[in-house]
């Protein structure tokens, strides 16, 4: 089957600063799309079944010798099953080391007056509250559309997006995977170009 | 920042794991005994265990993705649990890696070491490890978090590609770590998980803990100014 808009089974624009969830369904295809460029979305997953079960950032980058998720990725569980795999990326490489922002590490980056801004993690904590899940599930998370250049000494930053108005990722789901969002808040560097944007979210079955 | 008063002196053998909660301002050294150190290292505040190791924060807070003497070890409250007080190993630390798995171990090393086989010396693996390690303070998978890896690096090589570092520590290398609140240690003697030599041998480690000292300011002069703000996080939860 083809895939447009028309047969998608969700499609949904997310704005700016909001937290999301739901479930890709083994089989569906996921879709995230950059609408205006330079976002950062921060994504956790799970499997729906088994919270317990979760996106291994460690597996994932070891396993495929490289820090970048790009076409191919294979998403690594917790238990050592595949849960996703990227199929297309229009963007070229999407950030695993970052994690997310959060009012106290804002407060070590970027000044202790920087508590009290709007944070992924505060999106995440709400998450887990009203799926009644565990913060102890929250993990680094990968930042879709994030640009971390790593240097051959360790030098990191995160640095202006190279994504695009319009550019998306799409990967197909492996097992019943829960999908936690965070379009991400952040104001004080440029993992969004320091004006967060909304995202448009689709899925279509198999 | 620590006194010569050692408290608790003991060896941690190969394969094995190991916990203690090391109490704030008390420092744990780690000793490589021979020339193959390799470990692994999850670790909590002790009286709060959802506050935990956080590498993303910690390469992200001090813009590298390795780690040094003077950089310190958040936490995702902003807070520091440890801080990387001596290094002789010159930045053996991995934050990239995680850790092995029974299918991990069977790949990497191929001659089958069971226990039924090999009785104490089979081939542990750090899943195993730290499970039955975290089960001891009724913490479980959810508490498994990307590892601190000790003794071993991994390179990203063309800004992107990971690689195992052939460098090993010395005999006699020491990393110790100065806990700024009490903190829930757990360590698994295992080879690195991307060792592909074929040889299970981790050397043994000798752990000493210092008796804890009250912190100055001045313990603070050589670390970034985001480490800094760390500490201050961290001592006004003291308050």
């Amino acid at each position: 089957m083809s895939k447009n808009i028309e047969n998608a089974v969700y499609n949904e624009k997310i704005l700016s600063g909001l937290p999301w969830s739901g479930v890709v369904k083994k089989g569906q295809t996921f879709r995230i799309v950059d609408l205006e460029g330079c976002q950062a979305v921060d994504t956790l997953f799970y499997n729906a079944n088994n919270f317990d079960e979760k996106y291994s950032p460690t597996d994932t980058i070891r396993e495929q010798r490289s820090i970048f998720i790009t076409t191919g990725t294979k998403l690594i569980s917790s238990d050592d099953n595949v849960m996703m795999e990227i199929v297309k990326d229009s963007c070229g490489n999407h950030d695993t080391l970052g994690g997310h922002c959060s009012a106290e590490s804002n407060s070590v980056r970027f000044g202790l007056d920087k508590k009290y801004m709007h944070s992924c993690r505060d999106n995440y904590l709400t998450l887990v509250g009203e799926l009644e899940m565990s913060p102890k599930d929250i993990t680094n998370n990968i930042n879709f559309f994030m640009n971390v250049p790593v240097n051959e000494d360790g030098h990191l930053a995160i640095e202006d997006g190279i994504s695009k108005k319009g550019d998306y990722v799409e990967m197909v789901a492996l097992m019943d995977t829960l999908v936690l969002i965070s379009n991400c808040p952040q104001l004080n560097n440029p993992c969004n170009g320091y004006n967060p944007t909304p995202i448009q979210l689709i899925i279509w079955d198999k | 920042m620590r006194s010569e008063n050692i408290v608790l002196n003991e060896i941690l053998p190969s394969s094995v794991k190991w916990s203690k909660i090391i109490k704030r301002g008390q420092t744990i050294q780690l000793k490589a005994l021979g020339e193959n150190a390799s470990l692994s290292a999850m670790f909590y505040n002790a009286s709060n265990v959802a506050e935990r190791f956080n590498s993303a924060d910690t390469v992200k807070i001090q813009w590298n993705a390795f780690l040094n003497k003077n950089n310190v070890l958040f936490s995702e409250m902003g807070r520091v649990l440890f801080a990387i007080t001596q290094d002789t190993t010159d930045g053996l630390f991995d934050t990239l890696a995680g850790i092995s798995n029974p299918r991990i171990i069977k790949e990497n090393f191929k001659e089958e070491a069971t226990y039924d086989s090999c009785r104490n010396a089979y081939y542990k693996s750090d899943r195993e490890n730290f499970l039955i390690e975290l089960g001891k303070y009724g913490l479980g998978k959810k508490d498994m978090i990307p590892a601190l890896n000790l003794f071993r690096k991994v390179d990203v090589k063309g800004g992107s590609n990971l690689e195992l570092n052939p460098r090993y520590a010395k005999k006699g290398d020491v990393i110790e770590l100065t806990a700024l609140m009490d903190v829930l240690l757990i360590l698994s003697n295992t080879p690195h998980v991307m060792d592909k030599t074929g040889v299970y041998n981790p050397s043994d480690i000798e752990i000493s803990i210092f008796e804890s000292v009250a912190f100055k300011d001045e313990d603070y002069a050589d670390f970034s100014d985001e480490a800094k703000r760390g500490f201050q996080n961290t001592n006004r939860y003291f308050v």
